[in-house]
């Protein structure tokens, strides 16, 4: 984790533009009716059944960035996550499971679960207070974020014990694990937060958001293990992002 | 000519004098007001349709209404001498909704040009008082993905994806064509009726229900889907319509043709069906396709259908020749339309379809069979209020018989040649046609008379005449020779209708109407299966029993013979050698179909007063048999089949003569005419002038499937086969060739049965929340009561010592559903619209069990003695049919005792019993014989099967859903890069399907999620993974003159998403939901010690990502 946010605050830093406010000088329109590139860096929260399988994880991405007018903003963005590690590893199951009196609480230490989410969407901002441009100094304001898009993912597990194995006496047999599989589709979804924006020059910009992501999109149950099935795939996004307006 | 026309068409009406009513909408209204700029009303301004003559003149107050308006877009006029003209353009008008449209005209001295305004729908519809949703023919031309009228309605909330059926989840998955098999429990019947321009398309009257709907896209006008309350000039349905209005011909030629060439590809999950490790021979661990060796290749049919090599049969063909890729087939659709005037008063439309898709897996055809669809319409304006109209849709299609008794193994018939299927083609066709006429009688009165035909027939062709065992190639894998099984089938079902509807709108805000309908069905069906394996062999049929038993010699009068010849060393019919087989047992069922009457009344009355619109209307139906009921002799020998059919007929019968003697003598019964009352109710109120409300109730009744009330099924008994020359004469009676009477299972329909019925209540409100976007939300209650449910009963037969089984059916069957029904979508407008979906399903149902009762027979001796015994026979030498013998004292004797034993088990095992008066003081507290005749001498033990209703809870409430998105531009639109508009003519259609899994049981030996962490010992019920599919369609247009072509691309299951095979309700697959497995995918045990590897070629059966090009254009 704290790796994790010492990365993200890097990427930030680098990525911002060093002579952005000095390219402001003499510039009239601000940003309206420019078009740019942006840099993110989130963290992003797995939320309802999604939190049962996975933890926190940082992600990054990319998007083109067109402001429209002074309060509509049109993006088109890429990011990609990837929860890893799972909670996996720590579930348990009851062996034999046809003998409760000899069950057995195990777990499968080299089980492993991760889920990669590649995410194209075209996102609007609504800001809520009118862009005059960036000459004047530093100006900015919150803004409604709202998108949506196609969310590749893919849930791999692998590693797990097989529970259903019958007791032959020698204790349970470590090795005879499930096949490995993942859940891979690609899921229509939506976001929907909250940011602020904060225009450094009538170029650079950066913004701070907060975004609920709901991908329509299933992860198999296994129930012996303690896994219900999740659908839909929630997960909340706080992040920073740098935005530069190259024409 | 014309007129000529007009006039055979009404005294064709007249003429054929059979009645029937079931208005169906096909038009709107548009209503307002003219009004001057002042806001006083201008009495005697003129109102038109722009480009016809329909119009209507504003009354005192400057009221004006038009009937009988067209669903569309349309353009409207008001004038008045010494104002401007003013022209409202964009009219939209919507089938069964009142289009309001004002008019404020301005005062002028001069005669000013003509004031031209846009005219817009409200952003919430406020005479929707139940829910409904319609696409026009605006949205079907900006989304050709959507190919067809069940793909659009299945994309309504509450629809399922597959549009066969309304708010009912994935729980109910009995229903729709081809899905009635022998071991359908629940016969249900549709619940979602189709109407095309007002005639019903989709109905009860055979096996399974027929849902042809047929319309092709381009003749589509609109499409309204109601999911909630229908009003009352709906009838025979469970609760949802769906209907299509086709287009007119206008004033101008139109055309408009589509080719789309389908990119070959592999269209399964799991390995290619020519892979060798499906072919691995475990045992030497060589694959069996062995492509390199020269013998294997030039092996030759050596063995025939004799099974004997070296003799005249063997064709000496090769055996193994280079197979078929299907997975490289490509595929092609094309369908067009032209539409025009004929004349001053004629107008026409038709359009056309046919395609050739390739086979998902190897097949006997690669392609798709000749199918084709054909819809019309030709509209005649007799008169200025008198409009008749022709029309009709048309379908044909072949398919080859996969049934499960004939299908092809995955993999072992790949060497086959294409064409070739052991069951044969069969042929379907349906077809409507039907003549509508309106009479206007004043601007505010009219009638409707709509005559229409509609007839579905399923026949087999090139049958193979008998069963033969499969001839193997030498390896004993692949097959060398066509299996061949007998698969027949010959259905046919005709409806007549006559409808009459009535409208007036009485005053200003009540719109009365009423109408009558009388619908005549005809039904055959006859359907013979097998494996060629004994004791396989099923027949089903559904003919008018007892008129064919008063001429079952034909009209010949003579008992009909096949000859026998003998194949592959066993003896069978051989029909080629038959001469004259007119007795109905054998071709003349068809002479006999089951007639049936439907009758229908209904009035209803549509009230809108200060915003609020209340519709309110009832509806009476009837049924009648046509006709007396008499169960087949080869049903009535069974003696548990004569007891229970006493029973539901509540009648006690007499004597009984020895089969086949004299099968009048077998009593008939009359079936249970039914008369139902059904309400409807609808009340909607706007809450604010964006935002409504409303409530609907309603009560519907839907007749059983008539296989349930009139069909028979019967297979024969283990061992058995299929045909035997019982009395060795070298010939077959249809008695022997049916397999004799040695059933080991049968079916019977019930005329006793009753329809089932459906109440629904919902709430529901509209919002438009924000510009162009709107929300819709539904919460229902859902019950169905009386379905029909399958019993069974078992007699313990004290001769052969064997358990006789046999099902009935009797209305037991009942679920309920709760549900909410979400809805977001945004107009077509700055390019784009969407819409999303969702809809849950909180269901509890009986589904399997719950009332179903079991019911075990035991005869005892006195039974036995009074002659009532019907299980020895003797061979007739002349017919070859069994004659009844009674049974000697000895045998009574012998027999009785061990019947009286078995009665006697029964009572020492404290089993709560039907007595038999014998036994009665064993049991003094016992029903003494059975409550419904005047049996006393069998004893009955009834008990039920316990149902299971779920879902356990409400995580698992099953959900569907869906979006549809559309980004349009307009010719000339977007930048110009390098010297073209890229972006100009553009549209791109996205279309998500969401599915629920179906039901199955399990068992979870552990505590689990489901089981809230707890050990259970109950049965769970379990969904199969969620089912998405995405479809896109991208197309480019071009100007080129007065043509418009585009090209397209088109994708459908575009992320190549899975969707597991539908399981059954009442299996289990424990390993699904407890591992995470998928069906037929082997545990790791399994694996370990078989080194069985998965397939996924039996795990997920739909079609994999599909490509397609293509041109449409229009002219």
């Amino acid at each position: 984790m704290k790796r994790g946010i010492i990365s993200v605050v890097c990427l930030m830093f680098f990525a911002l533009p060093g002579n952005s406010y000095g390219d402001a000088h003499g510039q009239d329109t601000g940003v309206v009716g420019k078009v740019g590139l942006g840099l993110s860096g989130n963290f992003n929260f797995p939320v309802f059944g999604m939190s049962d399988r996975f933890r926190a994880q940082e992600a990054f991405g990319l998007y083109f960035t067109y402001a429209r007018d002074a309060r509509n903003t049109l993006e088109v963005e890429f990011h990609r996550t990837r929860f890893d590690p799972g909670k996996i590893q720590e579930a348990t199951f009851y062996w034999p499971e046809d003998k409760p009196e000899e069950w057995q609480k195990i777990t499968s230490p080299l089980a492993r679960n991760y889920m990669t989410v590649n995410a194209f969407t075209i996102n609007g901002l609504y800001h809520l207070k009118e862009r005059t441009g960036g000459s004047d100094g530093v100006t900015g304001g919150p803004f409604i974020a709202y998108g949506g898009g196609f969310y590749h993912y893919k849930n791999s597990v692998s590693g797990l014990i097989f529970a259903g194995q019958p007791n032959l006496g020698g204790g349970i047999d470590t090795t005879l694990e499930l096949a490995p599989f993942d859940d891979t589709d690609v899921a229509w979804g939506l976001n929907f937060g909250l940011g602020i924006e904060v225009l450094a020059s009538d170029r650079a910009a950066v913004d701070a958001r907060a975004r609920w992501n709901l991908l329509i999109g299933e992860l198999r149950q296994m129930e012996s293990y303690g896994v219900a099935r999740t659908f839909p795939l929630h997960y909340f996004e706080i992040g920073l992002s740098v935005k530069y307006y190259v024409m | 000519m014309i007129r000529k026309l007009a006039f055979l068409s009404v005294l064709l009406v007249c003429v054929l004098g059979v009645q029937d009513w079931a208005q169906a909408a096909t038009t709107g209204k548009i209503a307002g007001r003219v009004m001057d700029i002042k806001g006083d009303p201008l009495p005697g301004a003129n109102v038109v349709i722009t480009g016809t003559n329909r119009g209507a003149t504003a009354d005192a107050e400057g009221y004006y209404i038009i009937l009988l308006v067209l669903p569309g877009t349309h353009s409207m006029e008001a004038s008045l001498v010494g104002y401007q003209k003013v022209v409202q353009q964009d009219v939209k008008v919507v089938v069964g909704y009142t289009s309001t449209v004002d008019f404020s005209l301005t005062e002028t001295a001069l005669e000013a040009a003509e004031l031209i305004v846009t005219a817009e729908r409200p952003p919430v519809e406020p005479d929707k008082t139940a829910s409904k949703y319609y696409v026009t023919a605006d949205e079907i031309d900006l989304q050709p993905v959507v190919k067809d009228a069940r793909a659009w309605a299945g994309l309504q909330p509450g629809v399922q994806k597959d549009g066969r059926s309304v708010r009912q989840g994935n729980f109910q998955m009995d229903e729709g064509e081809r899905r009635a098999g022998w071991y359908t429990t629940t016969p249900k019947p549709i619940s979602l009726t189709y109407t095309v321009d007002g005639v019903r398309m989709v109905n009860n009257d055979r096996r399974a229900a027929n849902m042809f709907t047929g319309v092709n896209r381009a003749s589509i006008q609109e499409i309204s889907v109601v999911t909630g309350v229908p009003e009352a000039e709906y009838g025979n349905m469970d609760a949802g319509i769906i209907n299509i209005v086709t287009r007119e011909g206008s004033r101008d030629y139109h055309g408009f043709f589509e080719y789309r060439y389908t990119v070959p590809g592999k269209r399964h999950y799991g390995f290619n069906a020519y892979d060798p490790i499906i072919h691995l021979n475990q045992g030497t661990g060589r694959s069996r396709i062995r492509l390199d060796d020269p013998a294997w290749l030039q092996e030759k049919e050596d063995i025939g259908a004799d099974g004997l090599p070296g003799t005249a049969d063997d064709s000496g063909r090769l055996v193994h020749i280079q197979p078929d890729d299907y997975t490289d087939i490509s595929g092609h659709r094309v369908e067009g339309s032209i539409s025009g005037p004929i004349g001053d008063k004629t107008s026409f439309h038709v359009s056309a379809q046919t395609d050739r898709q390739p086979v998902q897996r190897p097949d006997p055809a690669l392609r798709s069979l000749p199918n084709y669809q054909v819809t019309g319409k030709l509209t005649f304006g007799v008169r200025p209020n008198i409009n008749l109209k022709l029309g009709g849709v048309y379908g044909t299609n072949q398919n080859f018989r996969n049934t499960r008794e004939s299908a092809l193994s995955a993999g072992r018939d790949l060497y086959l040649p294409a064409g070739i299927d052991g069951a044969g083609k069969e042929i379907e066709w349906n077809s409507m046609l039907y003549a509508y006429l309106t009479h206007s009688l004043s601007s505010r009165t009219l009638y409707e008379l709509r005559i229409s035909r509609s007839d579905s027939e399923q026949d087999t062709s090139g049958m193979p005449i008998e069963t033969f065992n499969v001839v193997r190639d030498h390896d004993k894998w692949f097959t060398a020779t066509p299996r061949e099984v007998r698969d027949y089938r010959l259905n046919r079902q005709t409806r007549h209708n006559l409808k009459f509807d009535f409208s007036s709108q009485v005053t200003k805000g009540n719109f009365f109407k009423a109408g009558a309908e009388a619908t005549w069905f005809r039904t055959y069906q006859w359907e013979s299966q097998s494996r060629g394996t004994s004791g396989s062999y099923r027949v089903w049929t559904m003919y008018d029993y007892y008129e064919s038993a008063q001429n079952r010699l034909g009209a010949d009068g003579q008992m009909d013979y096949v000859p026998a010849t003998t194949v592959n060393g066993v003896k069978l019919p051989d029909l080629r050698g038959a001469g004259n087989l007119d007795d109905p047992a054998w071709n003349a069922f068809r002479d006999y179909p089951r007639g049936a009457f439907q009758l229908g009344a209904y009035a209803q009355d549509k009230m809108e007063f200060e915003g609020m619109v209340v519709n309110v209307g009832v509806r009476l139906d009837a049924y009648d048999h046509g006709g007396q009921t008499r169960p087949e002799p080869v049903w009535s020998v069974l003696p548990q089949n004569r007891w229970f059919a006493d029973a539901d007929a509540s009648l006690a019968r007499q004597g009984q003569t020895p089969y086949p003697n004299n099968p009048q003598s077998f009593p008939t019964y009359d079936g249970l005419n039914m008369f139902k009352l059904s309400p409807r109710f609808g009340v909607s109120h706007p809450i604010t002038a964006r935002s409504a409300i409303h409530f609907s109730y309603g009560r519907f009744f839907v007749l059983p499937i008539f296989y349930a009330m009139y069909g028979q099924t019967w297979q024969a008994a283990s061992g058995r086969s299929i045909a035997e020359d019982l009395n060795a004469d070298n010939r077959y009676s249809s008695y022997e060739y049916y397999g004799g009477l040695e059933m080991g299972s049968t079916k019977r329909g019930s005329t006793n049965s009753r329809p089932g019925s459906t109440v629904n209540y919902e709430v529901g409100v509209d919002w438009n929340f924000v510009s162009d976007y709107t929300a819709n939300a539904t919460m229902f209650y859902r019950r169905t009561e009386d379905y029909l449910q399958q019993n069974n009963t078992f007699l313990h037969d004290p001769v052969e010592k064997q358990i006789k089984r046999a099902h009935w059916y009797q209305n037991a069957y009942s679920g309920e559903t709760r549900g909410l029904e979400l809805a977001v979508s945004k107009r077509f407008t700055n390019f784009f619209s969407f819409r999303a979906t969702w809809s849950w399903y909180w269901e509890q149902n009986n589904f399997y069990g719950g009332r179903e009762w079991v019911g075990r027979w035991f005869v005892d001796s006195d039974f036995l003695a009074k002659d009532a015994y019907r299980f020895k026979f003797a061979i007739d030498q002349t017919t070859g049919e069994r004659v009844w013998q009674p049974l000697s004292s000895a045998e009574v004797n012998a027999i009785g005792m061990f019947a009286d034993q078995l009665v006697q088990q029964e009572i020492d095992a404290n089993r709560e019993l039907w007595i038999t008066e014998k036994f009665a003081n064993q049991v003094p507290d016992a029903q003494v014989g059975f409550p419904w005749t005047d049996e006393r001498n069998i004893a009955a033990r009834i008990h039920t099967i316990g149902g299971v209703r779920g879902p356990a809870n409400m995580r698992d409430a099953t959900g569907d859903g869906s979006i549809t998105f559309l980004f349009a531009t307009p010719e000339g639109y977007g930048p110009e890069v390098g010297g073209s508009k890229v972006l100009s003519d553009l549209n791109v259609n996205l279309v998500l399907r969401i599915e629920p899994g179906t039901f199955f049981r399990y068992s979870q030996p552990t505590p689990s999620p489901s089981t809230a962490n707890k050990l259970i010992r109950n049965q769970l019920l379990f969904t199969n993974p969620t089912a998405f599919r995405t479809d896109l369609g991208i197309q480019k247009g071009f100007r080129i003159g007065k043509l418009r072509p585009t090209v397209f691309f088109e994708a459908t299951n575009l992320f190549n998403a899975k969707k597991p095979r539908p399981i059954r309700r009442w299996n289990f697959f424990h390993d699904i939901p407890k591992y995470g497995l998928a069906e037929n995918q082997p545990t790791p045990v399994v694996v370990r010690d078989n080194n069985q590897i998965w397939d996924q070629w039996n795990s997920y059966t739909n079609r994999t990502r599909e490509i397609y090009f293509g041109v449409r254009t229009s002219m």
